[in-house]
């Protein structure tokens, strides 16, 4: 049980506290409420160039990292297709420190020519270290707008393509600030050892003045049902022919989505899971196979990928790979498998509470899809997904025309 | 409304509580080291094994680790997975130069099971020659791929000319699997996996009871030899170019051998090395990503091993920057040999170090980590009294001497591969 208390600013930031009394060190996260998908079709990449700018220095303070290093603590953030997330963690005597220079980027940024002109080189690198120079590191970049037509989750975080993070200019990146990162788009949690009224006086000492902006209403193009199966094929210089099964499946906010979790576990997460027993131990057809999903907040992705096995072709694995879901698909689970997973599942979300970043991070998570205290009610969700909603999910996601696949060929010994 | 451009006010610890986790004896050579106290249902066992990549015949080490697993007589590989998963539990063998270890996360509800089950398992793996034919064909296809990333490359030839000549320098071709047979495997096992455990940790929230069946069980296991290595080394100097076709970006390693915790000159050299790229604000970060856009990443640290460390400055950087790259870095550490270390900038690295300390000493896992670390070179909690106290009274010019004594250029290897 993950405890908390809420309130709410004048201006429209949501605040969470969290109270551990064990711990010397304090976490300051905060959520703004925009990722990859508020981006244009034309500017893509751009949430997450613009994380980078955050670390810029703002409108009272030139830089952000050398006053939270100073006292004692660190900060770095992430960015997804559905949020981006800014986190602090720092000794807890110094919490003011990391809440001034929070609310004060909050407040405005310093917008430096130099700032943004250097990041772009730097994302740059990024996505040529992440994502072109590394066998198969490109895969997300053409598997997104295989499986997504309309949504903007046909491109990926770092963006389709290096021109279009190369094109980014001043202008652009202040309207995005105007746009998503006000005191109403975001929401913020801090925890350690804490009182209440401390933290509710800090907060509102150097939150309470940032102006209030227009609330962010999202309109992103909605993806029609799949009603066909896809396939594209790529030639690459990699050693082993790869293959990427995607399936459209529920948002976050459904109960399908622990279903269809737990199905991914039962495919394709450790060596006794089903596709893992019959399609690499059994027949030797794949030398490593792995099934999961992205998460997503809305509709989401159910992945099965993997590599062949030398001299197996990707027709005879397609086979074999239906074959074995179809089985699944009509037989349902036994009590004990279930359980199996579930309690799995258990112990991976306990680790993840162990700590105390996670336990603020999932709070803001959960708060935006509703109410903080989901992250406590998702351990009886997990429980309650049943053989019988296993095999109607199942049945629902892993279907050919809701499939799309990217294969990997290679072409290594071609030269 | 407050003053933005005002800096709250910044405090520093008084002290640091370090707790000593509770130590039952396995043997004259071996402890368990143990912590109770923990606030969730979380448990972790890790277990130490005296064998690394130095070990035996090239990749042997990684190979019979790789296949602990991989069943019986009485049950196969997937039958021994099904009955860790009934459990809940995830398990990890890391395997380093000198050791391997064998990591067990599970509920503590769980964890005496899950030790039973790792225990059994362990003790009757007889390497059923269908997984061993598997795992050596899968370890080939991820030897293929890793040869793709830049990075492998540089590491490789970075160990190769840092051990020349030792087995500490040995990395892994395809033949040395190639040619693997099922007995060799079952040798090495015999050999050095059997009666080689020389240390042990578990943090959880578990009764007394489940200490002492653990501990007994680990009796066992323990190894009758005391722990003794010789890890010096005399490194390559120069620098070693690998071309790849294609490659957008290169990756760089530059180093030299040092010393470890042990010595009484590490504590200043940790502090320079902070200031030189051991954090986000570091010389070599502002330099090469804040200021040239050249880099994702660069850092720099030290790689410990029982009797030497190594010193080690790694990044991947875009092709057509890493000359200048590298003239940057050469330039940042001149910079610490010739000029004082700016007060204002040492205040912030000791304020740093001093805050990171404190999160590194935060919970029961991470106290063990600490705890652990010292350990390794018979060393105690003293050794963090004397660091902080270190941290405040360390000058500007001792920094400039540490950059003097260590960061010699003209004894750096260089790798470059791209």
């Amino acid at each position: 049980m993950i405890s908390f208390e809420r309130f709410t600013l004048e201006n429209g930031l949501r605040v969470l506290f969290h109270h551990d009394p064990t711990t010397p060190i304090a976490v300051v996260n905060t959520l703004y409420d925009v990722g990859a998908r508020d981006e244009s079709s034309t500017k893509t990449g751009f949430a997450h160039l613009f994380e980078h700018l955050m670390f810029g220095g703002s409108v009272n303070i030139a830089d952000f990292d050398k006053p939270l290093q100073k006292a004692g603590g660190e900060s770095n953030a992430y960015t997804s297709n559905d949020i981006t997330n800014y986190y602090d963690t720092i000794p807890s005597y110094n919490l003011e420190t990391a809440l001034w220079l929070e609310s004060d980027r909050m407040l405005s940024l310093a917008f430096t020519e130099k700032s943004l002109e250097v990041q772009r080189q730097v994302v740059i690198e990024e996505f040529k270290q992440r994502y072109l120079n590394q066998p198969y590191g490109d895969v997300w970049l053409h598997l997104r707008p295989l499986a997504y037509k309309s949504h903007p989750y046909k491109w990926a975080t770092i963006g389709k393509e290096i021109k279009h993070i190369e094109e980014a200019n001043m202008q652009d990146v202040k309207h995005f600030f105007k746009k998503h990162y006000g005191p109403q788009n975001a929401i913020l949690c801090v925890a350690g050892n804490f009182t209440s009224d401390y933290v509710y006086d800090q907060v509102y000492k150097w939150y309470g003045g940032i102006p209030s902006g227009k609330r962010y209403i999202r309109e992103v193009e909605k993806e029609n049902t799949q009603e066909d199966f896809r396939e594209s094929t790529l030639e690459r210089e990699v050693p082993a022919d790869a293959f990427y099964y995607a399936f459209k499946m529920s948002s976050r906010k459904n109960f399908d989505y622990y279903v269809a979790d737990l199905i991914s576990d039962a495919l394709g997460a450790s060596k006794s899971s089903v596709l893992v027993a019959s399609l690499q131990k059994k027949k030797r057809l794949v030398t490593e196979i792995a099934a999961y999903i992205t998460g997503s907040l809305d509709e989401g992705l159910l992945i099965v990928s993997g590599k062949l096995e030398s001299g197996v072709s990707f027709q005879q694995f397609d086979v074999a790979f239906w074959k074995e879901i179809n089985l699944f698909k009509s037989i349902s689970i036994k009590e004990k498998t279930l359980n199996r997973l579930k309690i799995k599942n258990q112990t991976a979300r306990s680790f993840q509470e162990q700590g105390l970043l996670n336990r603020a991070m999932n709070l803001c998570f959960f708060e935006l899809l509703g109410d903080a205290d989901g992250i406590n009610k998702e351990k009886t969700a997990y429980e309650n997904v049943s053989p019988g909603e296993m095999t109607r999910v199942a049945n629902l996601v892993i279907k050919r025309e809701n499939c799309s696949l990217l294969k990997i060929k290679s072409i290594m010994n071609a030269k | 409304m407050q003053n933005r451009s005002q800096a709250p006010g910044i405090k520093n610890f008084n002290a640091i509580n370090f707790v000593k986790p509770s130590i039952k004896n396995l043997n004259e050579n071996s402890n368990l080291y143990y912590f109770q106290d923990v606030p969730n249902d979380t448990s972790r066992i890790e277990l130490y094994f005296n064998f690394g990549t130095i070990t035996g015949k090239n990749g042997l080490a990684s190979t019979m680790s790789s296949l602990l697993f991989s069943g019986s007589k009485t049950q196969n590989s997937l039958k021994i997975q099904e009955s860790f998963d009934d459990l809940g539990v995830f398990k990890d063998v890391s395997l380093s130069q000198e050791e391997c270890i064998i990591s067990i996360y599970s509920l503590n509800s769980n964890l005496l099971l899950a030790f039973d089950l790792i225990f059994k398992t362990l003790n009757e793996v007889d390497f059923p020659l269908k997984e061993v034919e598997e795992h050596l064909s899968q370890k080939k296809q991820h030897f293929e791929i890793s040869m793709q990333k830049v990075g492998v490359l540089a590491r490789r030839k970075f160990i190769e000319q840092m051990y020349p000549n030792s087995s500490y320098g040995r990395v892994l071709n395809l033949q040395d699997f190639e040619k693997t047979t099922r007995e060799e495997i079952n040798d090495f096992y015999q050999d050095y996996f059997l009666k080689s455990l020389f240390k042990a940790t578990v943090v959880g929230d578990i009764p007394n009871s489940e200490i002492d069946a653990i501990s007994k069980k680990l009796m066992h296991w323990v190894t009758k030899k005391p722990i003794f290595k010789t890890s010096g080394c005399v490194n390559n100097i120069g620098s070693f170019l690998i071309k790849k076709e294609g490659a957008l970006q290169s990756a760089i390693k530059i180093g030299l051998p040092l010393y470890t915790k042990r010595d009484k000159r590490f504590v200043d050299f940790n502090i320079l090395n902070t200031i030189l790229g051991g954090y986000f604000g570091s010389r070599l970060m502002t330099n090469l990503r804040e200021e040239n856009g050249y880099t994702y990443g660069i850092g720099s640290y030290v790689s410990e091993l029982n009797k030497s460390g190594v010193f080690v400055i790694s990044t991947e950087v875009g092709k057509e920057h890493a000359k200048h790259a590298i003239k940057e870095i050469k330039k940042e550490i001149e910079k610490l040999r010739t000029e004082l270390v700016p007060l204002e900038e040492l205040e912030l690295v000791k304020n740093y170090l001093l805050g990171q300390l404190l999160k590194s000493a935060d919970g029961a896992y991470a106290m063990m980590n600490l705890y652990i670390g010292l350990q390794k070179h018979a060393m105690d909690f003293r050794f963090y009294e004397q660091y902080v106290d270190r941290i405040f009274s360390i000058t500007p010019n001792e920094i400039r001497k540490s950059a003097i004594e260590t960061l010699d250029w003209s004894k750096m290897t260089v790798v470059c591969a791209g």
